[in-house]
């Protein structure tokens, strides 16, 4: 990954001088920057006046599921028991799985049982009306707020295990700029909101500096 | 045997030409949506003006529009979790 975000020392995610241009590294250096036309995302999540700040979190959140189960979807071949035996975001970081509830010790297994787990447990998060009401008028439950941040820490895990395992996958299918779009807006809703703690963001905070660097 | 109680798996493929074509649609759709709802907003705050309306109608009001805004998005969040996969298939 190292190719991919430069060196730990450097901030700047300039592609390593010695990195001859037109080899497969400098290509991928050049694609972390892409993004689609996209406007002003910063400004776009920002809490619209007088809403309410948990059925902004809501709607988000199951547009972000939505974006990651397809991101996923179109790699979900080349993520195999084989390619990845264990749900890792780079050699230094890996996840097992436990969701707290009715798997309370973590299984250690291979990514693509991990987001399966990971995406059915949203699935069942998403569909459970007294956690996300969908009729009009229905409060949300008290700890609304923490059970969304859990969704979203979860969710940023596929993002990191995209990006850390499958990126040159990403770009041979040309969907790189949509894979970084989609987690830029991710970063600045986490971001606007405090949703995700800094240390849950550490796989990609390289990442996360150089997309968000020119909107700040 | 817990793979087999469990529900089908949630991950299924996609092509890729269907997750683009929606990224593309989705963050044009978020952008026109930001906007049009401050647009909506500053309508308002216009035709109260023009008509003089009471500082406390003008809360009424204002209230109204953001709950209708607010119903808006929860209708939309029902929706999206229901009928999107469906309908990326007969697009894509
Ligand atoms: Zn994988």
């Amino acid at each position: 990954m190292s190719f991919l975000f430069g060196s730990r020392a450097s901030k700047t995610f300039k592609p390593k001088k010695h990195i001859p241009e037109g080899t497969h590294q400098y290509d991928l250096m050049k694609h972390a920057a892409a993004t689609l036309g996209s406007g002003n995302l910063r400004s776009a999540v920002m809490l619209p006046e007088g809403e309410d700040l948990n059925e902004w979190v809501a709607v988000n959140t199951v547009d972000f599921f939505n974006q990651i189960n397809m991101l996923y979807g179109t790699i979900t071949e080349m993520c195999t028991d084989e390619s990845c035996p264990v749900m890792s975001a780079g050699p230094k970081y890996e996840y097992h799985w436990a969701d707290g509830q009715t798997v309370k010790k973590p299984i250690k297994c291979s990514a693509p049982k991990y987001i399966d787990y990971l995406m059915t447990w949203v699935q069942d998060q998403l569909d459970d009306e007294t956690l996300f009401p969908s009729k009009i008028g229905v409060p949300f439950p008290r700890n609304f707020q923490s059970n969304a941040k859990t969704i979203l820490k979860r969710l940023f895990r596929v993002y990191a295990h995209i990006y850390h395992q499958h990126f040159s996958e990403v770009v041979q299918l040309g969907e790189e700029a949509h894979l970084n779009t989609s987690f830029k807006h991710f970063i600045f809703f986490v971001q606007e909101f405090q949703l995700i703690e800094r240390k849950e963001l550490a796989p990609l905070q390289e990442l996360i500096d150089k997309l968000t660097a020119k909107d700040r | 045997e817990m793979e087999q109680q469990r529900r089908e798996s949630r991950v299924c493929n996609l092509s890729p030409q269907a997750f683009k074509f929606y990224m593309e649609q989705h963050i044009e759709n978020v952008m026109k949506s930001c906007e049009e709802r401050e647009n909506r907003r500053l309508q308002l705050e216009k035709e109260m003006k023009k008509i003089g309306l009471s500082e406390k109608d003008q809360n009424q009001m204002r209230k109204m529009l953001s709950q209708k805004e607010s119903n808006f998005i929860r209708l939309k969040r029902a929706k999206m979790g229901k009928h999107l996969f469906r309908k990326i298939k007969t697009i894509g």
